[in-house]
């Protein structure tokens, strides 16, 4: 909901801090967002707290925000740190959920052909079949060892970027792939499986994780 | 003291913060110009990204809870992450002694 200027959350006036939250959203997500990212949010809760800190030591409410905004860092200086922070959230999420999705897909075709009698993929839809199947395997591997990975070099704060780029790109080229080759087997498949079934099962999972990891790796592009 | 020289240290000095207990950022940005006698200039807006990569890497945990009547998220050390602070300790006494030692000028 829309608040009136120059408010806070809490009602008291507030226009420096929330100008300085509008700025670093802006310079961090570049859009508006459906919800306020948690790292946002905990950066507005730091500046009420310093605020009402420098009030409880005799600085007006305006003072008391202008110290708070001050001490907080520029807008330019924080920003790149809160894209990579979120960047990082968004290809870890897409990673992960394309474990499950990955995990899950075998069972569901299964299920499907069992159900519908499916003949068994020939010719070119048996390569594109081996090639998924593989594909998806190799993910099965790549996945865990990565994350396992990835948190190791989190320990260290100049690797942020390069674990984004790892994460973002085993999501970004397993998704892609195996869209494109469900799309292929689908079109060559003796009866062309139902069209709203490989979207719902495979096309529409496989594209909001490719958004995601778009977005995360968006977040680091220069 | 320049914020240069802290890079590579902000993560340990985090850790330590949160060696007595749970703490909420901005606790931790207290605690942290407190024991420095303020000269700690690096920028607290920083402090949330380092934390929100210490909860990915394992060290630290986070879950929402009300402090003074207010909604905060707040950060615990893990079994993990006291590991490696007493890592972070021992490099440190290493390096600083070391550091001491050539510049001491005797």
């Amino acid at each position: 909901m829309d608040r009136p200027a120059g408010t806070c959350q809490s009602g008291s006036v507030s226009s420096t801090i929330d100008a300085y939250v509008t700025s670093l959203a802006s310079a961090t997500t570049g859009r508006p967002t459906r919800r306020t990212p948690r790292l946002l949010q905990e950066a507005r809760d730091h500046l009420e707290d310093a605020a009402l800190a420098g009030q409880a030591r005799g600085l007006s409410r305006h003072q008391a925000e202008i110290e708070a905004v001050s001490a907080f860092g520029a807008v330019e200086q924080v920003a790149p740190a809160y894209r990579a922070a979120l960047g990082l959230t968004r290809v870890r999420t897409a990673a992960i959920s394309l474990l499950f999705i990955v995990i899950l897909q075998p069972l569901v075709w299964a299920g499907w052909g069992y159900a519908e009698g499916e003949p068994t993929a020939t010719g070119p839809g048996l390569v594109l079949n081996d090639l998924i199947e593989f594909i998806g395997i190799a993910y099965l591997v790549a996945c865990p060892i990565t994350l396992a990975a990835c948190s190791a070099a989190l320990r260290g704060p100049e690797r942020t970027i390069m674990v984004i780029r790892i994460f973002g790109g085993l999501a970004l080229l397993t998704g892609a792939s195996v869209m494109v080759l469900a799309l292929g087997l689908n079109a060559l498949a003796p009866q062309p499986v139902d069209l709203l079934f490989t979207t719902v099962v495979t096309i529409l999972p496989m594209s909001a994780t490719l958004t995601m990891s778009t977005r995360g790796l968006r977040l680091i592009s220069p | 003291m320049k914020s240069d020289a802290l890079r590579g240290h902000l993560d340990a000095m985090v850790l330590a913060s949160l060696e007595a207990g749970p703490r909420h950022g901005y606790a931790i940005s207290e605690y942290l110009s407190r024991r420095s006698d303020g000269a700690l200039t690096v920028a607290t807006g920083t402090l949330y990204p380092a934390l929100h990569r210490l909860e990915k890497a394992g060290w630290v945990t986070s879950e929402w809870s009300t402090v003074t009547g207010r909604r905060r998220r707040t950060y615990e050390l893990t079994a993990s992450g006291q590991r490696a602070l007493g890592d972070r300790r021992a490099e440190w006494a290493q390096t600083s002694s070391v550091v001491t030692a050539v510049l001491g000028g005797t």
